[in-house]
């Protein structure tokens, strides 16, 4: 049974679709791929996942429970934890600081220690240099690996990453890439949203495309790529679209 | 049937005036996306010119009403807008809704220097008392030409809104500001417009309903606070929902006088008089409810917005030798100072303990409360109430009961944000005002208050008391000073900094919320408690809403993230109850006698700091630190670590070749330059 | 008024950036950007997500000021001008997702329009020629039009207000291939009368019948210019990784 199911959810935003009964799942122990072009609905499917927006129909589980009602901490506390692709850091706070809050808030069952987990993350990501800094005057490569750590010291067992490599540059990508697949490699389940298609090729196991806010394709890399509903939805060849 | 008719035509009338009232409030909130708070006074303002130019100067009605309406009001509203509200973009939730209450506080202030209170002042209906029969019962001229003129501002705002350019850019900046400016229009311009015309309504409200009120500062202000209920109807966006919330309102407010029971005698006997403040809290009480039905704002990842304002952690060795230099001055001080400076100088730390309630809740969490002086009477009268004799369990009641309230009063406003937590915490206030400190059986009147006593220690003397405050200060703001460093602290500074980062971690941002909610009410009911002991008098006029404001002034221009900027707000509040004393008694200026005049000029400063926050959002006591560093760092002969709090996004002025904005000079050569001219349009589409 | 060096300018291209870096908060989206829109050329402006395609629009329109680097219209240095002034001097956006009011009527989103110095019944004398469908609609409301329909009354804008410069951001976005058909129809037209066109797109083939120059963008700067041809192979690499 996959970690996150999410089964036929539509979310309307005014008039407009921007999920239409998408259906996609992701497993523990690997990175799975969500792509698809501008406006497909791809952040605002995270939005659903994570309890920020409420689709008008389908629901989302989490290790078999239905977890569509619960509000956005609760889900939190199961294990699901996110990035966010414009940088939500505590601005106002140092690195070290941004990763205790999250490391102290209360769960029921018992953890490791604060330290320990935000030790461990901090070296995971190799936090050290900037741990001090304010986390509004650190750079983008920076802040991307904060956000990661962050999210690691609630110990989840799936990780939302909404577009980890924007504002990255080829080795800083190159780097957060491999570090998603060590975490996966560790057991962590991973959902990648992300335009950095050679990224997505490298690390992902499996791969859904979103397109007009439906899921055109689901497959590997290799099936993915080959497939011409894909190249379509990319290239513009006139294909048969809802206006 | 014959009541009924004639409560729904004074039902009408008074509904008639909330109507023009609430729809320039959202007229100007919904283009400038600044909240009014200062739209009461700004009618009062008004309405006592019109008193001047009518009564004073015997000018007639009609040339009075077109000087204001068209004139002066719109004139204000516009210069206040390019002055001071424009000033306002990037700053907090917290600075846009300071600021306003700022501009109503300095205008409260402002009218009685010019119009002595003392004098007594009568408008005329103005259309006249002449009556008239409608449906059996005899309404004056005056009332059916005020129902007009609601209906004829309904639908001159529809005209205006629909019929005319300025009138669609203002709906257009609504929608999208961006595409308005992508379209050539100016949001500035729009935003301006809606300000004049907000002012002009708020003018028209105050003349109309002058006979009805009475010529009396407070009153013809705090009218237009009933109007936000009819507002807040409309959600601060839908005119007609406007006017049908104050339909509502005035309706309710005429049925109740007229047939809302009296008070059962069960209760009337316990000193309750519960019918009558039920009456005078209609309009809060149902902008109360109007808010819980406000639906649920969704969370959403904004990205980081670096605002303009700094968030300081504060230095731990600083704060100690801070508090014990305060300690230590008191302590020196309290010997040499006369009896009424020295109440003055207690007065300062429980003004700046109520104020320090704002640090952890405003400063730290982002969270936004007009009723920190309400949970401060709660205390006040908990300690009136519990501590007497000297008994220390009054202090104790005091924090307990705050707290208490602080949370239930917290509970239902969670789901609340920015102006509407704003406007809630807003309408607690107001109920407690007028429907509990009122009460008999709350502090009727006034109620003794015993100092207490702890042990051997003795209290009584002032001096000793007044060191005591100061050292409950300074333990409380140690104790605040800490929580910043602490992980509750942490939390919420996080929250403030990114509530959806917070919720997808996992934390409960209700929970954290009425925590520190709680936390905040007991230490202004902590405030209000040595407030009244110090005085050894619970009274309720120390906690009304004119005393309310001047205290979130202080308190957001000290500082609000600083306990030092809750000390500097709580002196200078103090201050001024002694130093007009400096000026001799009888000194005349102008024929104004001196030492009152200059009190009342004094109650402008808090006014001034508030609206000078569009400028200096971070408050005067982080101004202040910032200087002295300096100073230090110049001093020492190094610059001050690389401390990144204040970065504005460089915004590069430099257009056409030169550092300033665009004139419309440049707009004309840029015009020339790009082609619009029909010759090198052509010469382009020859050249393909 | 004229500007002092009016004489040098004719030969300056409409719209050039020089080195153009911008960013959201510590976030730089784009990291030296040149691009040159010459007069009455078409440059279709291709890049994946979050090349920084739309900050490019948004720095040009004036909705974003640069960190570094120069924003040129006609050679004149126009970081930091406002947007509305930018409008007025004839820089026409019609930005990503419709740019409509949803809550104004089609006329009264066609009065706004006339804030560009037309009178208003030109605005929609123009419009309604063009759009017929527009003048049926007249009194709706813009957002209960379809897809297709608002985006025709968002370039009713570029075609009525006769513009010097024209950026349309992603014309295509959600429309159905047929419907996207005729809005580059419609920019043909405009680009025939001698504006100035910088339009960005996605989708990357439907732009290239229109445009005499592709520029491709990845990671904040251009990577690539050429003819519109020559750049469409190398587009299915980009866009897929392969």
């Amino acid at each position: 049974m996959p970690l996150l199911e999410v089964a036929d959810v539509s979310v309307r935003f005014g008039g407009h679709m921007a999920v239409e009964a998408a259906t996609l799942s992701a497993d523990a122990g690997s990175v799975t791929g969500l792509i698809g072009p501008n406006g497909a609905g791809k952040t605002t499917l995270f939005n659903v996942i994570c309890g920020l927006v409420s689709p008008v129909h389908g629901r989302v589980r989490f290790d078999g429970d239905d977890i569509t009602g619960t509000s956005t901490h609760q889900r939190a506390r199961r294990g699901l934890a996110r990035t966010f692709q414009r940088l939500e850091l505590f601005g106002s706070l140092t690195v070290l600081e941004n990763l205790q809050v999250a490391a102290e808030i209360p769960r029921r069952e018992r953890r490791a220690p604060v330290a320990t987990r935000v030790d461990a993350a901090v070296e995971q990501c190799g936090l050290g240099p900037f741990l001090h800094r304010r986390a509004d005057v650190i750079t983008t490569g920076q802040a991307r690996l904060v956000e990661l750590a962050r999210a690691l010291v609630t110990e989840p067992r799936m990780l939302l990453a909404d577009e980890p490599a924007s504002g990255l540059d080829s080795s800083e990508t190159e780097h957060f890439g491999d570090l998603l697949a060590r975490l996966a490699a560790d057991g962590l389940g991973v959902l990648l949203v992300e335009h950095d298609v050679s990224l997505v090729m490298k690390v992902c196991s499996r791969i859904s495309v979103l397109d007009y806010g439906k899921v055109i394709a689901t497959g590997t890399p290799a099936e993915v790529r080959a497939d011409q509903r894909v190249v379509q939805a990319y290239l513009g060849v006139p294909v048969e679209a809802p206006t | 049937m014959t009541e009924l008719v004639e409560f729904t035509v004074l039902g009408l009338v008074l509904a008639s005036v909330y109507a023009v009232a609430a729809s320039g409030l959202v007229v100007t909130y919904t283009t400038s996306g600044i909240f009014n708070f200062a739209h009461g006074a700004i009618g009062m303002m008004s309405t006592f010119l019109f008193w001047q130019f009518t009564v004073g100067w015997d000018m007639h009605w009609a040339l009075a009403m077109f000087i204001i309406l068209v004139g002066i009001a719109p004139a204000f509203g516009w210069i206040v807008d390019r002055v001071i509200m424009r000033g306002l973009a990037n700053t907090s939730e917290v600075t846009r809704i300071v600021v306003p209450i700022g501009l109503l506080f300095a205008l409260l202030s402002l009218a009685p220097l010019i119009w002595r209170p003392t004098e007594n002042r009568l408008v005329p209906p103005i259309f006249g008392r002449q009556l008239y029969d409608v449906l059996g019962i005899n309404v004056t001229r005056h009332q059916l030409v005020v129902v007009a003129i609601a209906v004829v501002v309904a639908l001159g705002l529809r005209f205006l809104l629909f019929k005319t350019r300025s009138g669609v850019a203002m709906r257009a900046v609504v929608d999208s500001r961006e595409l308005t400016q992508l379209n050539g229009a100016s949001p500035g311009r729009s935003s301006a417009l809606s300000w004049a015309l907000g002012s002009s309504l708020a003018a028209l409200a105050g003349i109309l309903i002058a006979d009805q009120v009475g010529l009396e500062v407070l009153a013809l202000t705090l009218l237009v606070i009933n109007a936000y209920a009819a507002a807040v109807v409309g959600r601060l966006t839908s005119l007609p929902l406007t006017f049908l919330g104050a339909g509502i309102l005035g309706l309710a407010q005429s049925y109740a006088v007229g047939f809302m029971p009296d008070t059962p005698a069960w209760l009337a006997e316990r000193g309750i008089e519960a019918s009558g403040a039920l009456r005078t809290a209609i309009p809060v009480v149902m902008l109360f409810i109007v808010l819980l039905l406000v639906p649920h704002a969704p969370l959403r990842g904004g990205g980081i917005q670096r605002s303009r304002e700094a968030a300081v952690r504060p230095d731990l060795r600083g704060s100690l030798i801070g508090f014990a230099v305060v300690i230590g001055v008191t302590v020196v001080l309290s010997g040499m100072l006369t009896e009424a400076n020295l109440v003055a100088w207690g007065k300062g730390f429980a003004f700046a303990l109520i104020m320090l309630s704002l640090v952890p809740l405003t400063g730290y969490g982002g969270q936004i409360s007009l009723a920190q002086l309400s949970f401060a009477g709660i205390g006040a009268w908990a300690v009136a109430t519990w501590g007497t004799n000297g008994s220390p369990l009054g202090l104790v009641a005091a924090i307990v009961a705050a707290a208490a309230v602080g949370a239930v009063i917290a509970l239902p406003a969670l789901r609340l944000r920015g102006i509407y937590l704003a406007l809630a915490t807003l309408a607690f206030a107001v109920f407690m005002e007028r429907a509990v400190f009122t009460q008999q059986a709350v502090f009727g009147g006034s109620k003794p208050v015993s100092r207490p006593q702890f042990g051997p220690l003795e209290l009584t003397s002032n001096r000793a008391f007044v060191i005591f405050m100061a050292v409950a200060f300074c333990a409380v703001g140690m104790g605040v000073v800490l929580l910043r460093r602490s992980r509750f602290g942490r939390r919420l500074q996080a929250m403030k900094d990114s509530p959806a980062a917070c919720a997808t971690l996992g934390m409960s941002l209700t929970t954290t919320k009425l925590m520190v909610f709680a936390l905040s009410a007991a230490i202004a009911g902590l405030g209000g408690a040595l407030l009244a002991s110090l005085q050894r008098l619970a009274s309720p006029a120390n906690f009304d809403l004119l005393h309310a404001l001047p205290i979130l002034l202080l308190a957001v221009a000290g500082g609000v993230a600083l306990v030092s900027g809750s000390l500097f707000g709580g002196f200078m509040l103090a201050s001024f109850a002694i130093v007009p004393g400096w000026i001799p008694e009888g000194w005349e200026i102008a024929g104004f006698n001196a030492r009152n005049s200059f009190s009342n000029l004094l109650l402008l400063l808090p006014a001034v700091l508030g609206v000078s926050l569009a400028h200096n959002p971070n408050g005067a006591a982080h101004e202040i630190g910032q200087q002295v560093r300096g100073v230090l760092a110049r001093v020492r002969g190094a610059t001050g670590e690389d401390e990144p709090d204040m970065v504005l996004p460089p915004r590069n002025v430099e257009t056409l070749g030169v550092d300033r904005p665009l004139r419309d000079e440049d707009i004309a050569a840029v015009d020339t330059l790009l082609g619009l001219d029909e010759e090198v349009i052509g010469a382009a589409a020859r050249s393909r | 008024m004229t500007g002092p060096d009016r004489a040098a300018l004719p030969e300056a291209p409409t719209l050039e950036l020089r080195a153009v870096r911008a960013a959201y908060g510590r976030i730089e989206v784009l990291r030296g950007v040149d691009l040159t829109v010459g007069r009455g050329e078409v440059v279709a402006l291709l890049g994946l997500n979050g090349a920084g395609k739309t900050t490019t629009i948004s720095v040009c329109c004036g909705l974003m000021a640069p960190t570094a680097g120069g924003v040129y219209l006609a050679g004149r240095r126009v970081n930091g001008a406002a947007p509305d002034a930018l409008a007025r001097a004839g820089v026409c956006t019609i930005p990503e997702g419709r740019g409509v009011f949803p809550n104004l009527t089609v006329r009264d989103n066609l009065r706004m329009m006339s804030y560009t110095g037309r009178p208003q019944d030109e605005v929609e004398e123009r419009a309604y020629a063009q759009f017929a469908r527009l003048a049926e609609r007249r009194n709706q409301l813009a957002g209960t039009l379809s897809g297709g329909e608002q985006q025709m009354l968002a370039m009713a804008r570029a075609l009525a207000t006769e513009p010097a410069l024209l950026l349309a951001d992603e014309l295509s976005m959600g429309l159905a291939p047929l419907v996207v058909e005729q809005l580059y129809e419609v920019v043909g037209t405009i680009a025939a009368s001698g504006v100035s066109i910088l339009v960005v797109e996605q989708f990357a083939r439907t732009v290239l019948g229109v445009a005499d120059r592709a520029a491709l963008m990845a990671n904040g700067r251009i990577v690539h210019t050429g003819n519109p041809h020559e750049l469409s192979d190398e587009l299915t690499a980009a866009y897929l990784g392969a």
